[in-house]
Formats: C-alpha cells, structure tokens, sequence
C-alpha cells in the first residue's frame, strides 16, 4: 500500500503535479502495473482534485489504457488497413483461438500473454505486424506468431 | 528486433569527428521497420567484421532514419559508390566487407534485382523505386545521422530560420507561405499561410504553435518516417511558423505507439536548446521559442484539431463545434496554429529556396487563389498488394498509374490490380480506370476519396470491397467520441447492414437502405470524422457496386473474402500430397494419405485460412 | 556546447563538408586504389593508408577515395587510379609512400600528372 502512494507521488512528482499531464501520468500508471487499479485512480483524483469520473472518462476513451492487467507480454496484431488486406485480421483471430482467449484485451490464465488488436503501429511495409512485448514482426503469419509465443513461454522460468 | 529507445541510447561515433574523415559511410537504415528486420544485428557483425579487417579507422557504419524502401529491409547505402544493398543478414557481412569494402568489388547477390528484370540493380538511383521521387520533406533521408544536429545543419540547416530571423518580417514570411501554395500535408489541405495569416492577426495572449504527430490513420507513417529521420526540419519549420504568428510556445503531439519518434525528438530538443536554437532570443535576434512534447494516449479522433487540443490539456478527445475555429480559440482558448508533420519539414526549403520555385513543382496555378492547385510534393505510404512497399514523396501531379507500377513495381504473385484506397478511414477506393488520374488534393476529391494523410493502400483481385468498407466503419465506430448521435449511432446501423451483405442475410433494398443511411450521417455529424465516416462505403458502392450486388442477389463474395458465403476446398491437380496442411489444421478438417490429394472437411472447416498460407502448391482454392 | 551565432551554422557546413560530400557523391577528384588479391599482397593497404593520411593533412574536402578490384597488371601492383572531375583518369603503378605523396602534392593538388610514375593515360579502353 505504502509502496504504491510513493510510486504514484514519483510519477506525479516527475510531471510537476501539472495537472494538464494527467494522461501522461496516467500513462505511466499503466506502464508500472499494466493496468489502471482502482485504488490508484482514486489516489490520483484526490492527489490532483480531479474528480474520478473525469480519470475513468479518460481511462475508458484511450485505448492506451485498460482497466484488466494485461500480459507481461502484451501481444497487438495490427489491423491497420495494410495488414488488414494481407490477413492480419484473420492472424488475430487465429491466435485468440490458440491461447483460448474470448475477448481482446483478456490476459492468458499464467498472465503470460494478453492480445488485442492495434490500429497501425506504423510498420505498414512490413505488413502484416505483430508485436510481441515492444518487439516488432514483419511479414507474419498465424503459423509464425504462433512459433513465436511457443519459444517465448519456453524461456519463462517455470512458477 | 527490439525497437524499444534504449537501443538508441548507446554511445556511437560521431563520424564528422574524427579529423582525416573516412573514406566510406555505411548508411544503413535504422527506422523502425528495418529495426524490426534486424538492422541493429547487422550494425554488430559490420563493426565486428571491420574491426576484424583493420578497416575501422577507413569506414564508418552510419545509422540513418528510415531509407523508405522498408520491404527490402534491413537496406544500406554505400557511399561514396551508392550502391544499394537490401534483406542483409548477419551472414553476408564477412563476404561484404571483404569483396566491396576491402577489395572494391561490390556484391551483386546482395542488391535489388526488380520483379521482371534478371540483372541486378547496385545504384540506389537507377532503381525504379526511387528514380520517379523528389525529395523535399525527406530532403534528408539516409542522407545524416538524425541524433547528429551538426548533420542537419550541414545539409542547410537552421539556415532559413536564421533568414527569416534577419532577413524577413512576420509578415513577409506569412507572405512567402501562401505565395507557395503550400496546403496542409494532414488531410484537409487547407493553405498553411492563410492559416498562419489568421493565427497572426486572431486577438490573444500568448499564442501557440501545435505539430499534430498523432498520425492516426491506419496505413500511413510517413510523420513517423519525418520525424526519425530528420527531426531538426520539424523543429525549424515550428520556429519559423512561431516567428510568423507572434508565438513563443510550441507543442508536439505524437502518439504513444511511435516510441523511437518520440525518443529522437526529445534529442533533437534537447541538442538544439545546447545550440540555442530553441530557447531566449534565438540568434540574439530577441526571438524566444521552445517545444514541448505530448504523448498520445490512443484515439483517433485526437487527430481532429479541436479533439486534439482537448487531449493536450489532459481531457478526454473530443471534438466541439467546428463555429469555433482553434486558429482563434484553440489551446487553452489561444489562438493556436496546428499544423502537422510534413507541413513544417517543407517550410525550411521554401523559404531558403523561395515561393516561386516551390510553385514550379505540382498542378495548377495558385498566384491568385491558393486553393487554385497543389504545389510541392507529397510523401505517400506505399503499402498493400505493391511488389516495392514503402514510402514514397512524389511531385503533385505524377499519375497513380506511375506510383502503382512504376515505383511500386505492380502487383505481386501475378494478381490483377483492383482499386487503391487513399485518405485513410475517410478516404475511398480509385478504381483501375482511373488510374492516370494525376494525384493532387482537387483530382483526389473529386473522384470521391481524399489525399487524406497519404496512406495509399493497393488491393488486388482477391480484396473484398464490401470489406474493405465494413473494415473501415468498425474502425471508426470504435474511434467514434460518441459525442453527436449520426456519428455514435448511424455508423453502428452501417455496419449491421455491411454485415447483412458479407452473411449472406441482405435483403433486395438492404443497398439503397445504406446509401440513405451514409448520405444521413455525412450531413449531419459534428465533425470531419463523422462527416466523412460514410466515404469508404459510398466511394466502393460509386466503383464496384456490381460486388454488393453479387453478395446480396447471388450470395457470393467474388473476391472469396467475406466466410460466410466461401468454401475452401483443395484442387487434386496441385495437390502432391505433402501432409503440411493436414498437420497444422487447427479443426482436424483435413483428411488424406501421403502423396495423395488431401480433403476438406466442410462441416469442420472455420475458414481461418491457415492451410491456404502454408500450402507451397497453390492447392487450396476459395471459392 | 556553446550557443550558435548566425556565422557559426557555416563554420559546422565547412566542418562537415567531407562528410557530406562523401555521401552526396559529389568530389573534385576520385583515387582508387586496387585491391585485388595480388594487390593487398604487394601493400596497397599501406597504400591507402597514405592516402587518407594525404588526404587527412590537406584537409581537402572534396576528394573520394574508392577501392576496387584487380587492375589487371598484376606484376606492376600497388595500383592507384586518380580521376580529376572532367579529365581522364591516370593510373600510377609500383607505388610507395613517397611516390604516393608526390603524385598527391603534384596531381591531386595542383593538376599536374607525374608521367613517371604513370602506367598509361585513360582506362582500358584508351591504351
């Protein structure tokens, strides 16, 4: 609980307490506890005087932001329009089915990986896109997302 | 593969210091598409194999930003000879660097070879990609380290600030923007010196200068190429536009899904501060301006001027009536001028280079109205069923005919081309019979799409146009703000009717019902997002409407896309009986012997496509 | 680093003028030393070595210095080849230090070919 006000009074702190960076700092929320909990929107309101509606209207809007925690890995198919037409949709799909997840954003039962779908990571010539924790992969197919995540579970230490 | 920034952060040599110079550059490409095909991996082995040669104290490997011939990645240019090089591996450095860096025999193996020609390409120049471009806004590219700013400023950099800084009043350089003719590169074209001309003379204190980097269109990272590879021409071009309104203040706004962008930047700011180009009283000239950045968060919508300026002060994005215009009222209620990317990076030369030679590139003739044509170039994402994807910047007027085959090299796996899409979600498709249509702001809308941000995304034969629509529209209904109800709730009808036509459940006025249905929410939504929401529909229905009628009367969907009315099922004459589909079918819909023709299972089959992207025959056929 | 005056933007163009002209493909005068087999063998690494030293002390900014392959006339190797931008291109043979130094100050300078150390005038095609 402690170590949660000082990380969130770091990351305020490191934004000046302006509160015009709230979506920044919220970013940085999300980018320690790969989710926003409830309890440090609630600082963060108090913190800054914002009301709480105003942060989960925020939260809610940007898809930079998820209320679940997401995997250690995140997994994003890129279904921009180039990818689209080269068949990213259908990879998403086909992983979605391969972790057994229902719906985007849902994180694997090991919290290993999470998948959604992302609109253009900008790699568009390499199309189609899937990274994989911040690491880009062009020229994909379901078969080699699929090789991918197998080889990165493998180097997971057993818990 | 890791494009994360401390990959960036690295000590390198700084090559224009080393007093007796090099004999060789290496420039090899480190924008984020050749970073994600392994360009660090093979800045390693280039370094290690020339340590290993004694070649270090002659050549010098030169991260670049993005080359944009991304398909071909990681690429590298040798210089002084400009020989190309293209799909390096870690490999080919020891042969490399031993035939053409030590002994002067470039390898031919390692170059482009063009998809009808046999004999390989060496110079960058003569190849079809790059020979029909002319480079303004990429003035730079593969040209300077862009963590250099001495590079910058040896290419003359920061040189037109210092001329309007000495030279020029406010005035006569908002003068020199609509003299040229320069339209805004985001979407809307709308000339940038009337728009500074209006930020000048709106009433308020203080004023703000805005570079929208929040690139949202699916399809396009052109802003994303600008700013890796050459952020100083985004921060001059700011300056300048902030000497011209009476501004002190700027911000970039750029998504958070661009992290090597934002990290160059943030180098670019800083070095230049260092330099006092940013700063208190810029070449003592009493001219103060600095840049601040803000990172997206993920919306589309942030892209809309008013969505985007609410975003910045920490709000959620969305739009307010456009009566209100942002050049008056904008950040914090200030007047606030908003331009994008590549906007700025063309201001610099125009004003080194003058009006009139930027109004000798592109169509028509702006000396009176500068609405009256479309001067300079334009920097396009050439992307899709195109043999030569990347990024292009072309000269206004060149033919989509010339950007497809020419630079893009046609189509490949012998397909046929069918339409390109332009302008992103708010765009349309152009049809094959259009393809000389010269590619300008005013030729684009006519036909019923947009320049849009310069996305140009080529589809073939085997490209569902009912789709494509029904893809565009579930972007934007998941981008829609839900603000004003024809945007919220009209795109949410759209596509249930879209999904009526791809199920095979339409009924005979299903098509009239949503050409009223689009023309509605094009009236009457809030802002340009919603406006032009119904574009990717009404431009497919205007070109191929003869598809949406084969998916409603006949049931079929020609272009064997959309699951519902396809089967797959595999051809017995192709067939060798190899077993790879069979043991990678994620339902067990696939039955046979070795080398005998294999079966699909219909009942089983859930069309995910798998066994028709492993298959090395072309057996499987989708019907 | 210091802030920049206006005059200062033209002093970094002059300091990164070899650099860029290097890229931009654009030189007054092209050497090219031969590195065949034969031709690292016979000491043309020590060859390009004094040439770039040539080059470092002039402080000249406007000459590319390229290798290439076997020049042909193995017996007569180290090779250099200089090309002044609009004339015809020399190639000088059994090179050294000195020699390399001489036909630097006297060709690549000043334009004037040392005959004696020539091999022929012109490339293959002219002998």
């Amino acid at each position: 609980m402690q170590a949660q006000e000082a990380k969130l009074d770091e990351i305020v702190g490191s934004w000046k307490r302006d509160r015009s960076y709230l979506i920044e700092m919220l970013q940085d929320v999300q980018e320690h506890y790969r989710h926003i909990p409830q309890q440090v929107a609630r600082q963060l309101s108090v913190e800054l005087d914002v009301p709480l509606n105003r942060i989960f209207h925020i939260v809610t809007f940007y898809k930079g932001f998820s209320l679940q925690p997401r995997g250690k890995y995140p997994v994003s198919v890129c279904t921009g329009t180039a990818c689209h037409v080269k068949g990213g949709t259908r990879i998403l799909e086909n992983i979605m089915r391969d972790l057994e997840l229902e719906h985007e954003g849902q994180a694997t039962r090991d919290r290993l990986f999470s998948v959604e779908s992302v609109r253009c990571v900008g790699c568009c010539g390499l199309a189609p896109v899937v990274t994989v924790g911040g690491e880009v992969y062009g020229d994909t197919s379901s078969l080699k997302v699929s090789k991918i995540l197998k080889r990165r579970r493998k180097l997971e230490p057993a818990r | 593969m890791n494009v994360t920034p401390q990959k960036t952060k690295e000590s390198k040599a700084r090559v224009g210091e080393r007093p007796g110079g090099y004999r060789m550059h290496l420039m090899l490409c480190a924008g984020t598409g050749c970073v994600s095909s392994g360009s660090y991996k093979i800045k390693d082995a280039l370094e290690r194999e020339l340590k290993k040669r004694g070649l270090s104290s002659e050549v010098a490997v030169v991260m670049t930003g993005c080359n944009g011939f991304c398909a071909q990645g990681p690429v590298m240019v040798v210089q002084p000879d400009e020989i190309f090089y293209q799909r390096l591996g870690e490999k080919d450095i020891p042969h490399l660097v031993e035939e053409h860096l030590l002994k002067g025999r470039p390898v031919e193996r390692l170059m482009y070879t063009p998809p009808a020609g046999k004999a390989a390409v060496p110079k960058m120049s003569d190849i079809g990609f790059f020979e029909k471009q002319r480079l303004l806004a990429l003035r730079n590219r593969g040209l300077i380290d862009p963590e250099v700013i001495d590079e910058y400023i040896a290419r003359g950099g920061y040189k037109a600030l210092a001329q309007v800084l000495t030279e020029m009043k406010p005035e006569e350089v908002v003068k020199e923007l609509i003299a040229s003719g320069l339209r805004g590169r985001g979407g809307g074209g709308f000339p940038t010196g009337v728009k500074w001309k209006t930020c000048r003379e709106a009433p308020g204190e203080p004023k703000y200068v805005v570079c929208n980097a929040d690139e949202g269109d699916p399809g396009a990272y052109m802003d994303r190429s600008i700013i890796e590879g050459d952020p100083h021409s985004v921060l001059e071009g700011m300056a300048i536009a902030a000497y011209a309104i009476g501004s002190s203040r700027g911000y970039i706004y750029i998504r958070h899904e661009y992290p090597l962008a934002t990290e160059r930047l943030e180098k670019g700011i800083a070095d230049a501060r260092e330099y006092g180009l940013l700063g208190k009283n810029i070449f003592d000239k009493g001219f103060d301006f600095d840049v601040g950045i803000h990172r997206g968060a993920g919306a589309f919508v942030c892209g809309e001027s008013t969505a985007l300026m609410a975003s910045m002060e920490g709000r959620p994005g969305e739009p307010r009536a456009k009566y209100i215009h942002t050049v008056e009222h904008g950040l914090w209620d200030r007047p606030t001028n908003l331009n994008n990317v590549e906007t700025y990076a063309n201001v610099p030369p125009i004003i080194l280079r003058g009006a009139e030679w930027f109004t000798s590139i592109g169509t028509g003739d702006v000396s009176e109205n500068p609405w009256g044509g479309s001067k300079g170039t334009k920097v396009f994402s050439l992307v899709g069923k195109v043999h030569n994807t990347g990024l292009v910047e072309v000269p206004m007027g060149i033919s989509l005919k010339e950007i497809v085959f020419d630079i893009g090299g046609g189509i490949p796996n012998g397909k046929k081309f069918k339409a390109v899409q332009t302008g992103g979600p708010s765009g349309g498709v152009i049809p094959e019979n259009l393809l000389d249509l010269p590619v300008d702001f005013d030729q684009l809308t006519k036909v019923g799409s947009m320049m849009g941000s310069g996305g140009m995304i080529v589809m073939d034969e085997t490209d569902c146009m009912v789709d494509i629509a029904r893809y565009f529209i579930d972007f934007l209904i998941g981008e829609s703000c839900g603000k004003c109800l024809p945007c919220r709730e009209g795109l949410t009808q759209i596509s249930a009717l879209l999904n009526d036509i791809c199920n095979g459940e339409a009924k005979e006025d299903t098509i009239e019902l949503l050409e009223e249905l689009s023309n509605t929410v094009k009236e009457c939504s809030l802002c340009a997002l919603g406006g032009s929401a119904p574009n990717p529909v009404l431009s497919t229905l205007r070109y191929f409407r003869d598809e949406y009628e084969a998916h409603v009367k006949d049931k079929q969907c020609p272009a064997g896309v959309c699951k519902a009315l396809i089967t797959y099922s595999i051809d017995p004459d192709k067939c060798t009986g190899c077993l790879l589909c069979l043991r990678n079918c994620p339902q067990d819909a696939i039955s046979g012997e070795k080398k005998k023709p294999h079966k699909i299972q219909a009942d089983l089959c859930i069309k995910c496509g798998i066994c028709r992207d492993i298959c090395t025959y072309d057996a499987v056929v989708v019907r | 680093m210091p802030r920049l005056k206006i005059e200062d933007l033209d002093k970094i163009v002059e300091k990164q003028k070899k650099t860029m002209s290097l890229r931009e493909g654009a030189g007054r005068v092209k050497i090219t030393v031969h590195m065949g087999t034969c031709g690292i063998s016979a000491g043309a690494r020590k060859i390009m070595a004094a040439v770039m030293s040539c080059v470092e002390k002039s402080g000249a900014s406007d000459i590319v210095i390229t290798t290439s392959g076997c020049a042909g006339f193995c017996s007569r190797e180290p090779m250099m080849t200089v090309e002044v931008i609009e004339q015809a291109p020399i190639k000088y043979m059994e090179l050294d230090d000195k020699k390399v130094g001489r036909i630097f100050d006297e060709h690549v300078m000043k334009g004037n070919i040392v005959e004696e150390y020539a091999l022929a005038l012109g490339s293959e095609q002219a002998l």
